[in-house]
């Protein structure tokens, strides 16, 4: 079965990487409170490839908040398959963070037919294709 | 030119543009999806209606990229939309109500 291998990061998040085609790929959250593909700052999406379109579309916060952000579209590397992804676009500025840390949110659409195991106690996660 | 904001983040005006593009657009789309709720509520569960907040005229799909491809065949390429989901919401972060 095809498997995506990650870790629970310093801040307590679960955290994979998301490979992209000739790209470096980036971190990305596991958020099961998000019910879409993925969702990426404009920085991230722009040097990943991804096509931005001026799409808009309302989205709730886990606060209640209504905010809007931009639609795009990209390939990544996903369960051993290449696929074309859909993804929501913030349009917040670039976090001060280390280069390497999660900007990204994975959602549930990825996890689709997906067995998702996030061992807090062994700072492990694991996505794994179910038939 | 660059600005700063609250956070002392640097904000240019080109995402100043695009953030305002992006709230007339919302609210344009949300004024047409009231006004054609029940055209839209007909429709199955999960269809995402991407509007063309010029005209109100509209393509539907089970994804947003279907909907976007009849999109820029039916109406040109380029057109900004506003995505409008049948009985669906879209979360981050987890979603209350």
């Amino acid at each position: 079965m095809a498997k995506v291998i990650g870790s629970v990061d310093d801040l307590g998040r679960p955290v994979v990487r998301v490979e992209v085609p000739d790209r470096d790929g980036f971190l990305a959250v596991v958020d099961t409170g998000f019910n879409r593909s993925l969702l990426l700052l404009m920085t991230e999406a722009q040097a990943m490839g991804f096509a931005i379109t001026e799409d808009a579309e309302t989205v709730e916060l886990g606060t209640a908040v209504k905010t809007k952000v931009l639609r795009a579209s990209g390939m990544v590397r996903w369960l051993d398959r290449t696929i074309l992804v859909e993804a929501l676009v913030s349009d917040e500025p670039m976090p001060v963070s280390g280069r390497d840390t999660a900007r990204a949110l994975v959602g549930t659409e990825m996890l689709a037919n997906c067995l998702l195991l996030v061992d807090f106690v062994a700072r492990a996660v694991e996505i794994e294709e179910q038939q | 030119m660059a600005r700063t904001s609250k956070d002392d983040s640097m904000i240019s005006d080109d995402v100043i543009a695009r953030r305002t593009r992006m709230a007339t657009l919302a609210e344009q789309g949300e004024a047409w999806a009231e006004k054609k709720r029940d055209e839209f509520e007909a429709m199955p569960s999960r269809t995402v209606v991407l509007i063309d907040v010029r005209t109100g005229q509209y393509t539907t799909g089970k994804t947003w990229l279907e909907a976007r491809a009849v999109f820029d065949t039916r109406f040109g390429t380029g057109i900004a939309g506003y995505v409008y989901r049948v009985r669906d919401r879209t979360f981050v972060g987890g979603g209350i109500g």
